[in-house]
């Protein structure tokens, strides 16, 4: 198979994001050939990005959100943070302090050799900056600005601060999850819903990189660059169709169904042997049923005339789910996937991240690899979303440091002389630390 | 760009939407008589199963036309044939094996139409061991998606809300698609199999499993459930009329001042309610452990939102920065004024499905703005625009090829 060039070969980004949504965006594009060029703050952290804060933990934590290799912040803090490092690979990085007039030179030259410019910044914070989508296109006319604000660059909400829950409750998906007992018409306190598992970023990411996608095969069938506004809470709803849709059909207002199906019985989550290992069930259709019980080794209840129907399943799941619970409580959760699924069973174990890490399919698949980064040293991680069989893409770089690109894009790529750039660099727009006293 | 859309359900279905939404020419195939199974799903029109009134159904297809073709029948798989040299994409959602099986494949189809981008979505993707795997939504994110960390640690993992986890791979595909389809542009007959597996779709997402999988390794921590009584300042609170969602990671001065409380706690110099615990942990002096502190603070900010209406509530927060917002369900979401005004919502009437307000525009592009040029297929609804204005069948053949069982 002759070797294919990345399918965004060619392509150059110009990449302002900042916290998990845009930058995942940025990700998606980085990961599939294009050259995504990080500008970032040099007198100032982006907020939530390359670490929650400018000032290093001190103690210990066990936040998922909030560590280091080793648990050690070590120099620079802002290279070792877990958070950048999720999304940062394959990406280039460089410091820049808009709207100071000689960054903005250069920033507008970098423009002028670019394709597409991403951002996610709250839109007057994007103004701040000091550039709009009018001077990107006096610097190059067919440039692509994408925008992917929280609730829309205009509208009551525009000025909004949210974070992905924030979107998400306004989208009406955190009323769609949580346990299905948990909630009164007097209380929504959603444990599920406070603070551990969003959607809304990778939903908005992935929005913006599929708007650029459209808006890149848009030029190069007419040479017309665009301006693309994608708001995540826009996303959200396109995400829960159902509800919306039932509403409007049948003013119905769906709640949460806990871990049920609307038309699938039983499927549930059942508890296995060990601390806190999980199987997830899921049945349909009577061939479904018939494996199941297979599995089971066809117990007497299961010959129960009222499970022998789609609907009679449906209707009686809690009692049937006690029953499944007693099966898979002292079983292994592994070896009961594989059982079930020989059956002809939809049913999957709840991987912890370890699991993941050694399951023989991601293995057979290759979806994780190691990286060697200096400031963090060699990990494996999550590799490409999606495989292209002509096109094998191993990631080409791990997560730029601060600054690390400064010399090879402002000198070789923008040809800024020796003089220009060490006045930048001494104006301290140029560098790879933030001022020591933000974080010491 | 024309796309040959062989998928089903909701995930395929979603890619092709959007390929189709921003102005794709997608030609769905269905099977005779029962059509794609997303038929069968709620919600329906008035609550009245047909295979024309789901409104799912609706809501995934507008603007593709709609065609029969039984892919079993060795004639029907010949005119597929016809119809993917037709296409520049060829998408499709069948277990792995099934396309080889109905003389589909890859190879076959870029012999015979050199540069076909063939997309195929599926739960594990078309290699390895669980190939042939079944899986369901919550499937897919117990096993590859963070449902272990998802919940509370006292209960069982519990996944997302309606089927979040296909629309996502079906956003993931369509990128995938048209990033294969931009190369081909610029390079002729460079053609691409793009292999969607939906379990790779989650453990690759960045909320929050690929958080959740570096730090795993970089500490060695397992990351499951947490504690319901963990300490936390915030969560959803009624207020007069209606649901706040109010989450207090920063600017705790902030909110403090949002709730006219200016002391001693307002002048800290703490940023963070992280810093301001770890301040009042140290400080000499403090009466309460910084888990009853969060506590007692809870109970004012719930104290604080239920005498106002909600969005004085949210207006105030929103003034001194505390993250914040409405929680609606789908009523909210249909009246919110934000979604509304900036024209998210469209009216999609069907001659036998009746008129939905359906989630319109995802995107807004400035030159290639989002259309709703038809409503969704009526099962078969464009078989002669298909079989005999674009492959030049005559109407005896179609009611041949009827009679065969072919369409």
């Amino acid at each position: 198979m002759p070797v294919r060039k990345l399918p965004l070969d060619g392509v150059r980004i110009v990449d302002q994001t900042l916290a998990w949504a845009g930058p995942f965006g940025a990700q998606l594009l980085a990961d599939w050939g294009a050259e995504v060029i990080r500008v970032e703050p040099l007198q100032f952290m982006q907020r939530a990005t390359r670490a929650p804060n400018i000032r290093p933990f001190k103690r210990p934590t066990s936040n998922w959100a909030n560590d280091y290799p080793d648990g050690i912040p070590g120099e620079r803090h802002w290279n070792r943070h877990l958070m950048f490092q999720v999304h940062g690979r394959n990406k280039l990085s460089i410091t820049s302090d808009l709207p100071d007039p000689d960054c903005m030179e250069a920033y507008l030259k970098l423009v002028s050799i670019s394709d597409v410019v991403m951002e996610n910044n709250v839109p007057q914070t994007y103004d701040k900056f000091g550039a709009s989508y009018e001077m990107l296109r006096q610097a190059r006319p067919d440039i692509i600005l994408v925008r992917l604000p929280a609730y829309g660059l205009h509208g009551p909400y525009a000025t909004y601060r949210a974070a992905g829950r924030q979107m998400e409750s306004l989208a009406g998906h955190n009323w769609l999850r949580g346990y299905r007992d948990e909630t009164t018409d007097e209380s929504r306190d959603l444990i599920s819903v406070r603070g551990t598992t969003y959607l809304a970023d990778a939903v908005g990411g992935a929005s913006e990189a599929f708007a650029t996608m459209a808006a890149l095969c848009h030029r190069r069938a007419t040479g017309e660059g665009q301006l693309v506004e994608v708001a995540s809470a826009d996303a959200v709803v396109h995400h829960v169709p159902e509800s919306v849709i039932d509403y409007d059909l049948n003013g119905r207002i769906q709640g949460p169904l806990g871990n049920a199906h609307p038309s699938r019985a039983p499927q549930a989550c059942y508890r296995c042997k060990g601390e806190d290992n999980w199987l997830v069930i899921s049945v349909g259709s009577d061939d479904e049923w018939s494996g199941l019980v297979r599995a089971m080794g066809s117990p007497p209840w299961a010959r129960d005339r009222r499970f022998s129907t789609v609907l009679g399943r449906y209707r009686c799941q809690e009692e049937i789910d006690d029953h499944i619970s007693t099966w898979t409580r002292d079983k292994d959760h592994i070896e009961l996937m594989h059982v079930l699924q020989s059956e002809g069973v939809p049913a999957a174990t709840v991987h912890d991240q370890e699991e993941l890490y050694n399951d023989p399919h991601m293995k057979a698949r290759g979806f994780f690899q190691e990286l060697t980064q200096p400031s963090t040293g060699t990990h494996s991680y999550p590799g490409m979303s999606w495989q292209m069989a002509q096109t094998p893409n191993p990631i080409r770089r791990p997560s730029p440091m601060l600054g690390e690109h400064n010399e090879m894009i402002y000198k070789d790529l923008l040809g800024l002389t020796e003089q220009e750039y060490k006045r930048l660099e001494d104006a301290g727009h140029i560098g790879m630390d933030y001022p020591a006293h933000l974080y010491t | 760009m024309k796309v040959l859309d062989l998928t089903h359900y909701v995930a395929g279905p979603f890619c092709t939407k959007l390929l189709a939404d921003y102005g794709a020419r997608v030609i769905k195939v269905e099977r005779p008589d029962t059509g794609d199974p997303g038929r069968r799903l709620a919600p329906f029109h008035d609550d009245s199963p047909t295979s024309e009134t789901s409104g799912l159904f609706r809501y995934l297809n507008g603007n593709k036309l709609g065609i029969t073709l039984n892919l079993k029948h060795a004639l029907g798989a010949k005119i597929c044939r016809e119809l993917a040299c037709w296409a520049d994409v060829v998408i499709e959602s069948f277990t792995p094996g099934v396309m080889e099986r109905i003389g589909l494949s890859y190879e076959l189809l870029s012999d015979i139409h050199p540069g076909v981008i063939l997309t195929s979505i599926s739960n594990f993707g078309q290699t390895g061991p669980y190939s042939q795997y079944k899986a369901t939504e919550i499937i897919e994110y117990a096993i590859g998606g963070p449902m272990l960390f998802t919940g509370t640690s006292e209960r069982e993992p519990l996944k997302l809300g309606s089927r979040v986890g296909m629309i996502f791979t079906g956003q993931e595909a369509a990128m995938a698609t048209l990033m294969a389809f931009y190369r081909r542009m610029g390079r002729d007959n460079e053609g691409e199999h793009v292999d969607v597996s939906i379990m790779e779709t989650q453990a690759g997402s960045i909320d929050r499993q690929t958080a959740l999988l570096v730090n795993n390794r970089y500490t060695g921590n397992r990351f499951s459930r947490l504690d319901a009584s963990e300490a936390y300042l915030g969560g959803v609170y009624p207020a007069l009329d209606g649901f706040l969602d109010v989450q207090v990671i920063e600017r705790f001065p902030q909110l403090l001042a949002a709730m006219g409380q200016p002391d001693t706690i307002t002048e800290s110099e703490a940023v963070t309610l992280a810093q301001f615990l770890d301040k009042w942990e140290n400080a000499e002096g403090n009466p309460l452990e910084s888990g009853d502190l969060i506590k007692e603070l809870g109970v004012m900010l719930e104290k604080w939102v239920r005498a106002r209406p909600m969005g004085q509530a949210w207006a105030q927060f929103q003034r001194h920065g505390t993250l914040s917002a409405s929680f609606n369900n789908a009523a909210g979401v249909h009246a919110d004024p934000n979604f509304s005004l900036r024209g998210l919502w469209t009216s999609i009437e069907g001659a036998n499905s009746g008129r939905g307000r359906f989630p319109g525009r995802l995107s807004i592009m400035e030159r290639t703005p989002w259309q709703a040029r038809r409503p969704a297929p009526d099962l078969g609804e464009h078989n002669p625009d298909v079989y005999i204005g674009m492959l030049g069948y005559s109407p005896r053949d179609l009611s041949r090829l009827r009679q065969m069982g072919v369409i």
